[in-house]
């Protein structure tokens, strides 16, 4: 019998044996991957879920080397690609992860209403943690219904970006201050070609067009869904304002054609971009373009600024759509102390946030941070900051349906846009989020 | 003769002894062999639709414990718009896709079973769409009816058509998710075509030496011949209907800015392509309405035995007409 075919006593080869220990032992270690673990000599390990992958994971990694590095007796098992649905589950499961990285602030009220992810006002304020801390939107992405349950620990900021050389061939001296403005600028820079459709679009007014949402254009305008708990968009000047703005770019165009120019032009998140590849002039996005010009067109002659506003409301000038990712401790976690202190190293460690910053093109949530020097010096990046901090920038509301409003509002607008909405419609947007929301979470305070 | 006539009545006795506790041993044996699909139907299928019947009757956001609220979910149901919506759309796509696909793959079956050579190419051909994931035929079609950069536009162009909007266009979106169905029709073709295998040769030639034509032998031998397989595939493309989900969220996510998820319009555009899973998915995993996700499960599953029963029932009417016919 050769050593490649001996068997074990009773009578399975060796080999199979040792191959199925090793399956057991990968499973078993798959399985540990939902929560943490303790030695016998009081090492944790901390099991981390985000929604990174790939490159994104590895900066992330980079920063709980270091948090590693300064917390001996904590490892933290990194586990990328998990999405809100994913999240939640860990939250439902008996062992989960110990700390969740959640990609946007749409859950807050889910998280915290629920008691998902544990309280942490009191570990707040024993560690003298506050809002002067951080950037003011998106602290106040961390609390629902009077429960904090969440730190912030970067932010993706909208803003405006223009193409510079179209500008000056258009004869035009700086980025539009308003809507008046930005409608006239747009008309300037539009070029069409000879059957008529749109070659360069000034601006496209479409929601939906690449990050192009609602909610960007309700900064603008100073919109807002909820009166306390109530959705009252049909009753709002500032709701008709914004739509009828949009109503008037659109005609400006012609809606079919900017539907063709959105059909044609190349993918949001590729490098044939329209506004990459000068075939769009003005366009809001969020700080993150800054990289992916910086990767595929590194010459093309672009700035950013603060998204225009509605004419009545110059005051407003300067800010922009904030949304936060938030971090907090599923209430199934073996450790929760272990996990605190991660939480808030990520949160309020000024180098883990530059690290995380610099690393990941988003915009630091601790305000020590945003202006260190440290931080990607490039102009056009750093603008995002001066948003993210501007006193009318907002943040998604929290409520006891997540985005689901989103969803009504959104599809309205899509109607709205292409001609089979009418202002009216807006009464029917109130009636099924407040019927919605009387379903979904009745008589919760938040 | 005595003893024998006393005997003979006792031999069929035992002989019913031995049946009963022979059928009984076979029925055990049958139940043994069929336990592991019993026990399988009973924690996959049997469980999961007592829960969700059960939630169906609750408020659940997947973290706090089911809270019972009665019929509220199913109050709700009836008066939520966009149900209305997303039943429109998925009827649509349940009778005009499913009508276009039978006689699509009826047809192809029947042009690749005449073909003399190439037959075995030909229905790869036709078979390999049918392979291909759900998501990546969607990117497929998504980058084939692009009216700007697609070679379908430009196939139009050098006619002098303008290529329609497609998915960008509400009165279009579901066309294009129809080709995009015929495209994938290569399963119920190679049913079809085993099919029209086993249609008697006999009757066919008899038919022809009676004089009838290639419509005629279609209508008085192919069909009553092939309709069971005929009332199975219905009953399977409608069911697959009544659940079409992949093909639509794939592409009303792409075409709707494919930024943040939690700000896109599924459905896009204008609800033109929300279909009732799409919208069951929507409350359930991206709003956690788990308890009204549910009611809508419920729904769909009542429908579905409804439409399956009435397709079964109308079918079978058929089959037997046609056979009696034949």
């Amino acid at each position: 019998m050769t050593r490649r075919n001996a068997k074990s006593r009773n009578g399975f080869p060796r080999r199979r044996v040792a191959a199925a220990l090793a399956v057991l032992a990968v499973a078993a270690g798959l399985l540990t991957g939902c929560g943490g673990s303790d030695d016998a000599d009081g090492h944790v390990t901390l099991t981390m879920w985000s929604a990174y992958t790939g490159r994104e994971l590895g900066v992330l990694r980079g920063v709980l080397d270091d948090f590693e590095a300064s917390h001996p007796g904590i490892t933290v098992r990194s586990i990328g690609a998990q999405d809100d649905d994913k999240l939640v589950q860990g939250i439902r499961s008996h062992d989960g992860p110990d700390v969740e990285w959640a990609p946007s602030d749409d859950f807050t009220g889910l998280f915290c209403s629920s008691g998902g992810w544990l309280d942490l006002s009191g570990r707040m304020r024993a560690a003298g943690i506050g809002q002067k801390q951080f950037v003011p939107s998106a602290w106040r992405a961390t609390t629902f219904g009077g429960t904090r349950c969440a730190l912030p620990v970067l932010a993706d900021v909208v803003g405006f970006y223009y193409n510079t050389k179209l500008f000056r061939q258009a004869g035009i001296t700086h980025p539009p201050r308003t809507v008046s403005e930005l409608r006239a600028d747009a008309k300037k820079l539009t070029t069409r070609a000879k059957d008529g459709s749109i070659d360069t679009a000034g601006f496209v007014p479409l929601a939906g067009f690449y990050s192009n949402a609602v909610q960007y254009f309700q900064v603008m305008f100073g919109a807002d869904v909820f009166d306390g708990h109530t959705a009252k968009l049909a009753g709002s000047p500032r709701w008709h304002a914004m739509l009828r703005w949009q109503r008037q770019m659109i005609d400006d165009y012609g809606y079919t054609a900017l539907n063709t120019y959105n059909a044609r032009v190349g993918g949001n998140f590729t490098a044939s971009n329209a506004f990459e590849t000068g075939r769009l002039a003005m366009n809001i996005d969020g700080e993150y373009r800054t990289a992916f010009v910086k990767a595929d067109h590194p010459d093309l002659p672009y700035d950013t600024a603060p998204l225009p506003v509605s004419d009545d409301h110059p005051e407003r000038y300067g800010a922009g759509f904030v949304t936060s990712h938030i971090a907090g401790i599923p209430h199934n976690s073996a450790h929760p102390d272990e996990a605190w202190q991660l939480v808030r190293y990520l949160s309020t460690n000024r180098h883990a946030q530059l690290a995380l910053g610099n690393g990941l093109n988003n915009i630091p949530t601790l305000t020590g941070a945003l202006h260190s020097p440290h931080l990607d010096d490039d102009p056009r990046f750093r603008r995002f900051i001066s948003i993210a901090e501007n006193r009318y920038s907002v943040s998604a509301p929290g409520t006891p349906i997540g985005p689901a409003y989103q969803q009504i509002i959104g599809t309205y607008v899509d109607g709205w846009q292409s001609g089979s909405q009418r202002i009216s419609g807006l009464s029917d947007v109130d009636e099924q989020i407040n019927a919605m929301m009387a379903q979904a979470a009745p008589g919760e305070d938040w | 003769m005595s003893v024998a006539t006393r005997e003979a009545p006792a031999r069929p006795a035992t002989r019913t002894v031995r049946r009963g506790g022979l059928r009984r041993r076979q029925r055990w044996f049958v139940l043994a062999l069929l336990s592991p699909g019993i026990v399988g139907a009973a924690v996959f299928f049997g469980y999961p639709l007592v829960t969700v019947l059960g939630l169906s009757f609750s408020r659940y956001n997947l973290i706090k414990p089911p809270e019972f609220i009665g019929l509220s979910n199913y109050r709700f149901l009836f008066s939520d718009p966009m149900v209305p919506k997303a039943i429109v759309n998925t009827l649509w796509f349940a009778v005009v896709v499913v009508i276009l696909q039978l006689v699509y793959a009826l047809g192809i079956a029947m042009l690749v079973s005449r073909i003399r050579r190439g037959s075995t190419l030909a229905r790869a051909i036709f078979y390999l769409p049918s392979m291909i994931p759900p998501i990546a035929s969607a990117l497929a079609f998504i980058y084939l009816l692009n009216p700007g950069t697609g070679p379908v536009a430009a196939a139009l162009r050098l006619v002098g058509v303008d290529s329609p909007l497609w998915f960008d266009d509400p009165h279009w979106s579901k066309p294009a998710l129809t080709l995009l169905a015929l495209w994938g029709t290569g399963n119920l073709m190679v049913i079809f075509f085993a099919a029209l295998l086993d249609v008697p040769t006999e009757l066919v030639e008899a038919s022809t030496m009676d004089g009838a034509n290639a419509v005629q032998r279609f209508r008085h031998v192919t069909l009553p011949s092939i309709a069971p397989v005929l009332q199975f595939a219905a009953v399977t493309a409608v069911i697959d209907a009544l659940q079409y989900f992949a093909q639509a969220y794939m592409v009303s996510n792409v075409h709707n800015g494919g930024g943040a998820a939690t700000t896109l319009v599924l459905g896009y555009p204008q609800n033109s392509t929300l279909f009732y899973p799409v919208y069951l998915y929507v409350q359930g995993f991206r709003y956690f309405n788990m308890g009204y996700a549910s009611a809508l499960a419920i729904l769909l599953f009542v429908v579905s035995m409804i439409v399956a029963a009435v397709l079964m029932r109308g079918s079978r009417r058929l089959v037997h007409a046609e056979a009696e016919e034949s």
